[in-house]
Formats: C-alpha cells, structure tokens, sequence
C-alpha cells in the first residue's frame, strides 16, 4: 500500500503520552467521604474483581489506541492498490441518450442521476495532482469541462451536464475523448452509461466502461411519423409504432391528439414479440400539430418514450397564369380548385419570366421561349414549339386509350370524352403519351421532373370542340396538374427515444466488456478513498469509547 | 482539621440573630398551655397569679372550692409556675462532621451555640457535651443565665473533631453514664454511624434515659449524591477505610436510594418516639434553621 503523506506516521509518537496517561491514571483518585455506610450495601457490584478491573482498563487503552492509529492512517493518506501514486488524467464520458432517463421505479433516481452521482464522487475523489476532462455524449457531443484539477471548475461544469436524449452521438463522444486524451499520456477514458447504445457502436479496449442502470420494463413509442399524401395532399398520413419490452403488459391505451384535442383512441394489444402498429389518415389542408399519447401505462421505467409530437405544414398555394381570351369553364374549373391563386392576361400581355413556381397555361396561343423552363400547359395550340410538331387534324377522334395509373390522370374519366375534332401532333422528343386515340396523342408532355428543367403538357384539342369542360374529369385533371405542382412535403418524423427494445435490454448482457473491467462494474462506495473509510470507522470507535465510558465500562 | 476560632464561628450578626430569636421563642413560650407540657420538674416554685372561670374540661382539682362557697361560682386557681428545665446540648463531635464545606461542625457549633442562648435566655439549666471523644464525653457543666453565653462560646469555640471511629451508641452510653438529670436533650451531629443499626441503637439509649429527645441533622448536600463518575477509592474519613468503587450511573442510582432508604428509617423512628427531628444541609442559615426549630415545636419549653 501507498501512502501520499507519509510524515503522518510520526502522530504515532502521540501514544506515548497515552501511555504515559495510562499509566499514571493506572493509580486511583483517591476521595474522601464522610461514611462508607451507604457504600458497603452495594459492595457486590461496585467493588469489582481485579481480574475485570484490570481488564476493562486495558480494554480502554486498546481503544484509544486504535482509534489514534485509525486517525494517523487517515491522514497519511493512503492508496489502495488498485490506485497509483501517480498523477491519473481521467475523461469522462456521460451518456445523455433517452434511456439514461430511466427509472427503476418511483422516486428512485433516474440512471442519469445516478451517473452524474457516478461523476461526482469521482470528483471528490480527486487528487491535487490528478486531472480530469467530461464530456457528454450529444449529437454533436459537448466539452463540460476540459482538463482540470479544480474540483469546484468540474463540479460546476457537471451542474449544466444535462441529458439531450440522443444516443447516436455515443460514437463522435468517444472520438472526441480518444482526442482530449491524446494530449495527456496514460488518460484513461470511461463511459458512464447504462450500455444502450447503437448496435455499431463499439467501445474499445482502452475505454473503460461504468454501468449505471438495471434492466428495467418498459412500453414506449417508437416511432411516429407522418407526411401529406403525394397525391391528395389535402390528406395527412400518420403511422405510430408501440413497443413493449415485457412479454405480457397490461392493456393499455394510445390517444392521438390533433391540436391538442384529442381525435382517436386505440387499444393497444401487443402480439407477442411484434410491436404494435397503427395508421391514420387525417384531412388538413391547414398546419397541424399531431401528438401520440400512451395511456394506462404500468410498469414502465421511461416516461421520455410516452408520447411523441410532429408538425405537418399547410399546403402551399399554387399560382396559375391563365394566357386566354376568357374562357367561363376555365376560370370557373380554376375557381373550385383550392389553394390556387389564379389571373387571366391576354397573348400580348404575358410576362417576360414566369413567376417561380407557377403554373402558365396557354390556349390557343405557343408558349414564349422564356416559358420553356416553367411548368406550363397547352391547349391546343395552334404552332410548334418544343412541345412537337401539328400534323393536321383529325376528325371526331375517341380516346381509345389513357394511363389509367398516370398521376395527372387519377379518378379521371377520359374515354367517355366526346371530341368533335382534334390536333395531330407529332411529340417531341422524350415526351410521354398519357391519352391517344388510335394511334393519335391527345394528352401528352414531358412532365417528370429530372435532368431537363422543361414540364409541359399538351391537350391536341380545343375546349370548344368537346364536351370536357362539361365533365367533372376537368376539374379533376386541372386539380391534379395543380397538385403535382405542390412542393413534396417531407414525412414529419417524432424524434423517438430509439428503439424501445433496446432500452429495456439488460446492460449486464455486454458481460464480457464488465468483466474485462473491473473497476467500472464496482459500486459506488468502492471507490471512496481509504482515508474516508478510516475516519469512519475511527469515528465508529470513538462512539463505542464514549458509551462504555459513560457506562463505566472502560476508564 | 481547622480550629475555628470563636470570633469568627460567632460573628456579631449571629448574635444579633439570636436575641430577635429569643423574643420569639418567648412569645411562643406566653402562648403554650401548661397541660401540653411533659417534662419532669423538680425544686419549682409556685405563686398565685390570677382565677379564671371553670370551664369543662378542666381539671377539678384547681377549682377553688373555697372561693365557690363565697361566690357561688366555679373558678379556677391559676398559678405562675416556673420551670427549672435542664437542657442537654449533645454536639456529634465525630471525624465524619468535619466533612463538608463549610465544615458540618462548624455549622453544628453554630446551631449549638443558638439553642443554648435560647435556653439561657429562657433561665433553663443548658449543659453542653461533646459527644465522640474516645476517652469520654467531654462537657460543660449545667449553667443558667444570659450572661453565661460567653463562657458557653468560648467552649464551643475551643471544641474540635474527634479522630477516629467510635460507634454512637458508646458515645451516648458514654454520656448517660454521667447520670444526668432528665430534661430535654438536643442532639445535633450527622447521625452517620458505624453501621447502619447504630444510630437507631443510640436513641434508643436517650429515651430509655426517658429524656425529651430532639434531634438536628445536619447534611453536606454532597453527602446525597455519589459525586462524578469514575474509579475511585473511598475512604472513610472517620475509620480510615478504604473501598475501591467505580461509580457508574446505575451506582450513582443505587446510592441515592440507599441514602434516601435511611434518611426514610430515622425519620421514622424519630416520628414513631415522637422525637422532633430536623434535617438540614449547611447551605441554610443557622438563624432561619433555629426559626424552624421554635415554630416546629419540641425543641421550645
């Protein structure tokens, strides 16, 4: 054993006057009293036999002893084995992730309170000459304390440790601390985690690793997600995923709120091993504010998993040039079309540039070249353009075919259109047919989105020529022009603690890791310095002195 | 042990005390009936002070029967009678009274010292003894007056502790055996004998003399307890004895009751012999303990 203040052994000489005392007390005080006559009836057990007279005051010296040599042992100071006299330069990695926010049970501390616990015994613990670094793992980790000797500097630096709930940065943290570590030879590295991390993630060999936490049931959310529908996206689709770790849990209930008020309820019922799934299809066409609610909940260790919120955004309004004389039908299809905000100009009044994100459509009338690039429709022009080339013209076609599981086509009637007459056209190149009749395009364009900037579509026949405009599939094919336009709304997703499996995996199952270090899978206590241990039970002692003296036991 | 000398054990406020004492126990005295009083009396002159009315209850033998032949009317013939009271002052002069702070025999030469100016006061017959002297008691002999105070004082003064153990009850055989005329005795010591029976053996010695007994205790108030804790060796100031004790709470415990278990037994006694018997520590003053004394009743005639 290693003693860091040795000199502390000379405060032995101080049993000497002890003694000294000892033996100078050895002879009793003597007193004088009038009369022994009320003495001598108690004379069975005042006048003791020498035998325990002897024995109770060397009982006394022993204690007294003791306790001086428990009180020089602490304050040399020393070390245990398993700790070296040389400076030791320690960083500390606290996992933040969502299942460090676990409890064991109610009003027991959550794993990240025991770990910051953890952190600061191992605070109190430190040396003048020993160092230490703290990071917690976030994404993007962050730097509480670098190196320090203060005790105060990473106390503080602890106080505004706080857990972020991501787990995915436990990987860039160790990276980070491998870093700080560099720069100190023999830093040890240790994580205080409860081992829920990432399947990739790897803790090396020179990572020490302190579990905090036991295996703990737990029913959870995990996943939540939601997006509009690409092809109505009036229609939010919501999709929700419970997960428990138990193999029976009480029944219990999930709740979906919409703007805070509360719009569904189901009862979950879990299969066994398979979480439970549920979808839901909403009509907003404004912004909503959705939140998935666990209810009924027993046994459950993770509160941060009960309930998951997403933001979907409102539809985006469309704007619409129509290029035409007026047109009643058109304007009136334009008119029931939600979220489009549409004008007529006349062919000599069009703009020079298109309005971003617009829609341009042009009857009768060729598109200008500074159109080419924007989403534009025609209807049935009269010239050529990059759109194709006019053959001539066909009488009274019919649609003898339309792509039926084309978008722009969806819950469209076309083959019942009666056409008096349309255009033959020749399509440009890479343009895709969606109608035809025999052989003759009449819905066609160039309308995916890729590498060519162009999207246009062309109608081979005029409005006044048929009977569309009279149909509902008008405004229905007007509407999903429109809303092929709309920007594609990116799924909404919850940011879920993680997999609910994997929070309730016990931490001891990475046995291997525990085992190969021995010093992290200590308790708490073991860790507290042998001049505590030594105080204390000098302390116990003094205690166990005081009573006997006071009992008369000892002198 | 200190002499204390008789100045200093008398001061002049004692003395000063002692005649606003005799006043009261004169007054005390006017208003006693003569048919309370036990006492032996001997050599009494008797002379004719006033008639009173018969009233029942009277005794029939002072009606003056001539005066009902002249007056037709039962009176009584009443008498000044003087009593020639013999007071016997015994002072416990053994080792263990010189225990205390102050000394207890010093405060029982003060109480002493007040009772026999009292009796003197009173022209009773007071006679001193010092009770504890291996070779006897040593006494002053009966005297009577207030102007033998001084010489009472300087006997006192002159008195000291006793060395070595001598049982009570010989002390008290000892003085009996002096053959002293029957009065009233005043004992004052600690009453701690040589064993626990001895005191008991002692008064009864005094009232087979069919003396008045009347008894002064007086205390050390650290006499009650068993001090501070620890191992001691305990000797007896008296005999010399020496008993090695470790005094622990529950010893401390166990005194206090065997203490109070024999001050319980003497009163008893006492009470039983109808022998009027005060219990005092040094701490309270002589006069306030002498004022007790005469309204207490027995150690007044």
């Amino acid at each position: 054993m290693t003693f860091l203040f040795p000199g502390a052994a000379a405060l032995l000489a101080l049993a000497i006057p002890i003694i000294g005392f000892y033996l100078i007390r050895t002879r009793l005080e003597r007193r004088t009293v009038s009369t022994l006559l009320f003495w001598d009836p108690l004379a069975v057990s005042a006048y003791q036999t020498a035998l325990w007279r002897r024995l109770r005051r060397w009982l006394s010296l022993l204690l007294q002893l003791l306790l001086l040599a428990l009180l020089v042992l602490a304050l040399s100071q020393p070390l245990p084995p398993w700790q070296t006299p040389e400076p030791a330069s320690t960083v500390f990695v606290l996992d933040g992730s969502a299942s460090m926010l676990a409890r064991e049970g109610k009003g027991k501390p959550s794993r990240w309170e025991s770990g910051r616990e953890l952190v600061r015994s191992r605070i109190a613990q430190l040396r003048p000459f020993d160092r230490m670094a703290i990071l917690e793992s976030g994404n993007p980790p962050r730097i509480l304390s670098g190196w320090t000797s203060s005790r105060r500097t990473l106390d503080e630096a602890l106080k505004t440790a706080v857990a972020t709930g991501d787990g995915s940065g436990i990987a860039s943290a160790v990276d980070l601390a491998r870093q700080i570590a560099s720069t100190q030879k023999g830093t040890r590295i240790e994580i205080v985690s409860d081992r829920v991390w990432p399947d990739a993630f790897k803790a090396g060999n020179e990572v020490s690793v302190t579990t905090v936490g036991r295996p703990a049931p737990n029913v959870g959310i995990t996943a939540f997600s939601g997006r509009r529908s690409p092809a109505q996206p009036g229609e939010i689709a919501l999709s929700g995923e419970v997960a428990s770790t138990g193999a029976a849990t009480s029944p219990l209930s999930v709740e979906l709120h919409r703007d805070g008020r509360l719009i569904d309820v189901q009862s979950v019922v879990f299969e066994a091993g398979k979480p439970w799934r549920h979808e839901w299809t909403v009509r907003s066409d404004d912004a909503a504010k959705f939140e998935l609610r666990l209810t009924e909940l027993f046994d459950d260790a993770l509160d941060v998993d009960n309930a998951a919120a997403l933001e979907i955004g409102p539809l985006t309004t469309i704007p619409v040039l129509l290029v035409s004389d007026p047109e009643p039908f058109l304007e009136a299809a334009l008119e029931s079309l939600p979220r489009v905000a549409w004008r007529r100009v006349g062919a000599s009044e069009v703009p020079a540039d298109p309005e971003p994100g617009s829609l341009t459509i042009f009857r009768k009338t060729a598109a200008p070249d500074a159109y080419a690039a924007a989403p534009i429709l025609l209807l049935n022009p009269s010239d050529p353009g990059f759109w194709g080339t006019p053959l001539g013209a066909v009488d009274r076609p019919l649609v003898s075919e339309f792509d039926k599981n084309s978008p722009l086509l969806r819950h469209t009637a076309m083959a019942s259109i009666r056409l008096d007459s349309a255009t033959k056209w020749k399509p440009a190149a890479g343009a895709t047919v969606s109608a035809e009749s025999f052989g003759d395009p009449l819905f066609f364009g160039r309308w995916e989105a890729g590498s060519d900037p162009r999207r246009w579509l062309l109608l081979a026949f005029d409005l006044d020529s048929s009977d569309l405009v009279l149909r509902t599939t008008f405004p229905i094919l007007l509407g999903n022009v429109v809303d092929s336009l709309r920007p594609s709304v990116s799924p909404a997703v919850n940011r879920a603690p993680g997999v609910v499996e994997t929070l309730l995996v016990a931490a001891s199952a990475d046995a291997t890791d525990a085992a190969a270090q021995p010093a992290a899978a200590a308790p708490v206590w073991a860790f507290l310095p042998l001049w505590w241990w030594a105080v204390m039970v000098a302390a116990a002692l003094f205690a166990v002195e005081w009573s006997l003296f006071n009992r008369r036991i000892t002198e | 042990m200190n002499a204390v000398g008789s100045d200093t054990l008398f001061d002049a406020d004692f003395l000063r005390r002692l005649d606003s004492l005799s006043l009261l126990a004169r007054t005390l005295r006017r208003g006693a009936q003569r048919a309370e009083r036990r006492s032996v009396q001997r050599g009494a002159s008797v002379e004719f002070a006033e008639y009173r009315p018969f009233v029942a209850g009277d005794d029939y033998k002072y009606i003056d029967w001539n005066a009902f032949a002249r007056w037709r009317q039962l009176v009584l013939k009443l008498f000044v009678e003087e009593e020639d009271l013999h007071v016997h002052l015994l002072l416990d002069g053994s080792a263990s009274m010189t225990w205390g702070t102050p000394r207890k025999f010093d405060y029982a030469r003060r109480v002493v010292a007040g009772i026999a100016y009292l009796g003197l006061a009173n022209l009773d017959r007071v006679s001193l003894t010092l009770l504890g002297s291996p070779a006897g008691a040593e006494m002053l002999p009966a005297t009577r007056g207030r102007h033998r105070f001084l010489h009472v004082l300087r006997w006192l003064g002159s008195r000291e502790v006793q060395s070595g153990p001598r049982p009570l009850e010989d002390s008290v055989r000892g003085w009996t055996a002096t053959r002293p005329r029957r009065g009233l005795v005043i004992w004052v010591g600690d009453f701690w004998g040589t064993d626990a029976e001895d005191a008991f053996r002692a008064l009864d010695r005094l009232r087979y003399g069919r003396h008045d007994v009347a008894l002064i205790q007086v205390r050390d108030p650290g006499e009650a307890e068993a001090g501070t804790p620890g191992e001691f060796e305990l000797e007896d100031v008296e005999s010399g004895t020496v008993r090695r004790v470790v005094i622990s709470p529950q010893m401390a415990r166990a005194y206090r009751e065997r203490f109070d278990q024999y001050q319980d037994s003497l009163q008893a006694a006492t009470r039983r012999h109808q022998m009027p018997m005060l219990a005092v520590d040094t701490r309270l003053d002589v006069g306030d303990l002498l004022q007790r004394a005469l309204l207490t009743g027995g150690f007044v005639r």
